[in-house]
């Protein structure tokens, strides 16, 4: 029992940063069919941030903000300056974005150097707290009970407000949005950003989990984008799902069967596409 | 056929560079064409096919995987053990290559993804078979026509089998199977509509490139005499498939220069300055920027400035 | 337009990325041009003097490749030894006398094996190098010390201990290892926390990979002999980062102690989790050094307290060696790896004198390393018939300073271990 309890919570962790992370790629793909294969480095790029705020003031919510603001201004300023480019043919997609998640990567190895990190976890979150008989760190906890606030959050937005509704529409008919006096451009801009910023928080909020390190980039961006396909493409739903899936089975596969991990990772990846091509909440997206 | 005589041609060109350069530069030249022939293969199914595979290193590694593991666990003579290693990439291609091609676009480059972290992941953690991270040492050359154990040798050995493979793609490219792929790239419904079966034509560009992936996996680890879980990561096969694109997909020749460039800059650039993944970064940034149909889209520039000196000349 | 924005924007960025990285080395390793200038320079008045002073000597500079990962995971790891080997060879002004300098070469093995192939070949028969020193990756030295052996080039390896085959009975005559390998530590270790500290339940954790499953393997055997019972095994995969999922697998309640390997972000990671899962500081720790070592000592703060680990070095050895080592790294306590690396360059600096520089007979180079007796940082220093290193192991526990900084008090030592050390 003790065993269930425990993997239920790391999986339904593990779950809740792989949200924040896929939520912002599986939107902008969804609104721009922009694969962002930078947005793991800039996941990252929040983390050293925040790494560096909290060194200096000692204030996790600061860090916190700082890593969303620098992650934020670095992929408006990718979008803004790559927009032809990044709105062409997929594989130049693939090599721009690649190309700078290297370049990026490469660039917090020299200011940050090598030595892997760890952010602290904040004061009011250090204690460890008996959920059902099981010592868990409270942070841990609050991550989970985060990821639902933030999934339920970004729910409403999406479907209830009027804003979620402009976004909406730019995703189904760019032109009919533009004729309808959208500014799909702004919308664009804004997305993406907003994106980027919530890589760089959760590269914060993940710091005292994951810690910070080059190469966590990679292994987050593989993960974040498993779960924006078998999440479907463009859905926020499927990403919530998603992500809360591959943190499961990730976890347990790893508890279980650590000999054969990436099988129990990849198998179930793989038996959704076949079974469901476009992922579990995905639709045929206009092009 | 015009393009079957330019291989030759360049073939017997390259033939000259032992006279010319240093041991250790002909030995690189050896890698570079290597994976360079690696890139030329995998352009029928990244251009030709328009899929991006981010998988097909899978194809490399395991080829490569199987001849150490036929010499070094089953005590198999190494040219049977060829064989079994590239049987072995082939039976991978055809057990994945029908379920990835039912994808499109990023889906495929997720699926081809997974199924080479699944490989990926078998080589790593199947430490008491495959020596794990620590790969397999001490694979001997097989006898040949003439000794490939020097470096002369081994370079006139991989310059032959790449002709002779890029011949293959080429045939392969100009077949009616070729021209068709392109039709399918261009306008699926169409194709299928005509009556061509999309998914057999994309399961033939997929283990056709998995073929050629493989035979330059045995290549590899005869290089090398060493095999380990790298010549299968999803790494070198976005360095393969950012190979092709820079290269510029359909063009076959951009692949292969792109892709035996790139294992060159690399080397010299490390020897050079730490930051080599920046700089390297940076060229595929600034590639796509300014030229975005890839190295082989300069030919049509070039050709016509020429032609324009030429008529110029000409008029005067 | 655009374009001229994007060239703008990515000189920027490579001009921050280069002062970044320009900081950062000054503050710590010289950049690698500035290091062979330096040589050079060193060499240079040697060269004119030396016709005029002593007619008969010849300046001999002695070239050595580095050969160290300075990019992918382990690259702090490689910048600590490379930074290890600079600190010795600045030391000593680049030169063992007025006739011999050494010019260091560096290399990126990016942790893999082709890479480290690749440029051991451009090392070897481009830069003409005379040997080779570094290698931190297990998986990197098994290949390189095949090459070393083709190539007939002398390979000293600093770091990498996983394998124990390249110094093993049918090892190359060009391989030597001043790290220690697994033999080493964990037969040890085993059977002092049974004997020693008297466990005799234990829960062994290490990363799955070949080494872990060795370090664990050897750990159990002496453990069992010595009396103890392991009650389970967990292996998480290399590069986890989250520990949870492993932790839970045992019960903190049936098991005396704990046995964990597990080196840079992954301890750091390790050690934090253990503690918020309430299983230390309960539960004691056992583990190799580098669990604990200084490197990752001040990222984990209180919950590393009361770790015993075993090791071939600790900043507070108290050797005189060891005090030079701590002033040239401005007092501060250096981690293994940096020991590493100076120690490579100290025990092939002296070789290097012994044949005064003279690479013309490899083997007599071989038989200088082979008959290597030093006082190290950390201890006698020497080598077995095998080419792998004779030395000291200490039993150290991480304790908290006056000042509340984290450090090691020295329990026990053991002397003169050797790869076949057995109870």
């Amino acid at each position: 029992m003790r065993f269930w309890i425990f993997q239920l919570l790391n999986g339904l962790t593990t779950g809740a940063l792989l949200f924040f992370v896929a939520s912002g790629l599986t939107v902008v793909f969804g609104l721009m069919r922009i694969l962002n294969l930078s947005h793991g480095a800039l996941f990252l790029l929040g983390g050293y941030v925040g790494l560096s705020v909290q060194h200096f003031t000692g204030n996790f919510f600061l860090a916190a903000l700082a890593g969303a603001a620098t992650s934020g201004l670095m992929g408006l300023l990718l979008q803004q300056t790559f927009t032809r480019t990044l709105l062409g043919s997929t594989f130049n997609q693939v090599l721009l974005t690649l190309g700078i998640a290297f370049i990026l990567n490469n660039g917090m190895l020299a200011i940050w150097g090598g030595l892997p990190q760890k952010l602290k976890t904040p004061d009011f979150l250090s204690e460890s707290i008996s959920v059902f008989g099981v010592t868990y760190p409270s942070y841990r906890l609050f991550l989970i009970v985060l990821a639902f606030a933030a999934g339920l959050a970004l729910w409403v937005f999406w479907e209830r407000s009027t804003l979620g509704a402009v976004v909406r529409s730019c995703v189904d008919d760019r032109e009919m949005a533009a004729a309808m006096g959208i500014r799909v451009d702004l919308v664009f801009a804004s997305v993406f950003a907003i994106g980027a910023s919530m890589a760089g928080l959760t590269g914060v909020l993940g710091g005292p989990v994951l810690g910070v390190y080059i190469g966590l980039d990679f292994e987050v961006l593989l993960l974040a984008v498993v779960v924006v396909v078998i999440g479907g493409i463009g859905s926020l739903n499927g990403a919530f799902v998603g992500s809360m899936m591959v943190g499961l089975i990730d976890t347990f596969g790893k508890a279980s069967f650590p000999e054969i991990s990436y099988f129990t990772l990849f198998a179930p990846v793989i038996l959704i596409l076949l079974l469901r091509p476009l992922g579990l909440f995905g639709r045929i997206l206009p092009e | 056929m015009k393009r079957v005589l330019i291989v030759i041609a360049v073939g017997f060109l390259l033939a000259v560079l032992p006279f010319i350069v240093s041991g250790y530069w002909l030995g690189l030249i050896t890698q570079a064409v290597i994976l360079g022939g690696f890139a030329m293969g995998l352009d029928l199914l990244v251009g030709f096919a328009r899929m991006p595979s981010i998988g097909h290193s899978t194809f490399f590694g395991l080829s490569g995987y199987g001849v150490a593991l036929a010499v070094t666990r089953f005590d198999v003579a190494i040219w049977p053990a060829v064989g079994i290693g590239l049987l072995l990439s082939l039976i991978a291609a055809l057990l994945f290559g029908p379920l990835a091609v039912r994808m499109r676009g990023l889906a495929f480059l997720t699926i081809t993804l997974a199924f080479g972290q699944l490989t990926w992941g078998l080589t790593t953690r199947w430490s008491s078979f495959t020596n794990g991270e620590n790969g397999i040492p001490g694979i001997s050359r097989p006898s040949f026509l003439w000794d490939i154990e020097t470096v002369v040798g081994y370079f006139y050995f991989t310059l032959l089998i790449a002709i002779a493979i890029s011949i293959f793609i080429i045939i392969f490219a100009e077949s009616p199977v070729g021209i068709s792929l392109l039709g399918v790239r261009n306008s699926d419904t169409r194709m299928s509509a005509l009556g061509y079966n999309i998914h057999s034509r994309r399961t033939i560009a997929f283990v056709v490139a998995a073929a050629v992936g493989a035979m330059y996996g045995i290549l590899n680890v005869f290089y090398n005499k060493f095999i380990g879980p790298g010549s299968l990561s999803w790494q070198l096969s976005a360095q393969m498939l950012l190979s092709v694109v820079v290269g510029g997909p359909v063009s076959l020749w951009g692949p292969f220069l792109a892709g035996s460039g790139i294992v060159i800059l690399k080397t010299m650039l490390i020897g050079t300055t730490q930051r080599w993944p920046m700089v390297l970064g940076l060229l595929y940034v600034v590639s796509v920027v300014f030229l975005p149909g890839g190295i082989a889209s300069l030919l049509p520039k070039v050709r016509a400035r020429f032609e324009k000196m030429f008529r110029g000349r000409v008029t005067e | 337009m655009r374009k001229l924005l994007v060239l703008l924007i990515l000189t920027g960025l490579v001009l921050v990325a280069c002062s970044g990285s320009a900081i950062e080395e000054a503050a710590t390793v010289p950049e690698v041009e500035e290091v062979a200038t330096e040589a050079v320079e060193e060499a240079a008045p040697t060269e004119e003097a030396a016709p005029t002073e002593e007619p008969m000597a010849e300046a001999v500079n002695v070239k050595i490749g580095v050969l160290n990962p300075q990019t992918g995971g382990l690259a702090a790891f490689g910048a600590e030894v490379d930074k290890g080997i600079q600190l010795y060879f600045e030391s000593i002004d680049y030169a063992i006398n007025d006739n011999l300098t050494i010019e260091l070469t560096f290399a990126d093995t990016a942790a893999s094996p082709e890479q480290a192939l690749e440029q051991a070949r451009r090392l070897v028969e481009q830069e003409e190098v005379d040997f080779l020193l570094g290698i931190v990756s297990s998986s990197v030295a098994v290949p390189l010390a095949q090459y070393a052996d083709e190539a007939q080039v002398p390979l000293v390896v600093t770091v990498a201990g996983g394998t124990p085959v390249i110094t093993g009975p049918d090892r190359s005559p060009y391989v030597f290892r001043t790290s220690i390998t697994t033999g080493q530590l964990e037969p040890i270790l085993g059977w002092y926390t049974a004997s020693e500290l008297g466990y005799s339940t234990a829960v062994v954790l290490a990363p799955d990979f070949s080494a872990g499953h060795a370090r664990a393997e050897a750990f159990t055997e002496t453990f069992t002999a010595a009396g103890g019972e392991v009650v389970a095994e967990i292996f998480p995969p290399r590069g986890t980062t989250d520990y949870g999922p492993f932790i839970g697998q045992f019960n903190p309640d049936d098991v005396d102690v704990i046995y964990a390997y597990f080196f840079g972000s992954e301890a750091i990671a390790f050690v934090q989790q253990l503690n918020e899962f309430g299983v230390t500081p309960d539960k004691p720790v056992v583990s190799p050094g580098f669990l604990t070592e200084a490197e990752v000592l001040p990222a984990m703060g209180d919950a590393a307290l009361g770790v015993i680990s075993a090791t071939h070095y600790a900043p507070v050895l108290d050797f005189p060696a060891n005090a030079d080592f701590v002033d040239l790294n401005s007092g501060a306590a250096p981690g293994t790896y940096l020991e590493s690396g100076y120690l490579g360059a100290q025990v092939v600096a002296e070789a290097i004198a012994e044949v005064g520089g003279d690479f013309s007979d490899v083997q007599a180079f071989l038989d200088a390393l082979a008959a290597t007796d030093l006082a190290s940082p950390s201890g006698p220093f020497g080598f077995d018939a095998r080419g792998q290193s004779v030395r000291s192991l200490y039993i150290i526990q991480v304790v908290q300073d006056d000042d509340g900084n984290y450090t090691h008090e020295v329990l026990d030592v053991i002397e003169n271990v050797s790869q076949d050390w057995s109870p």
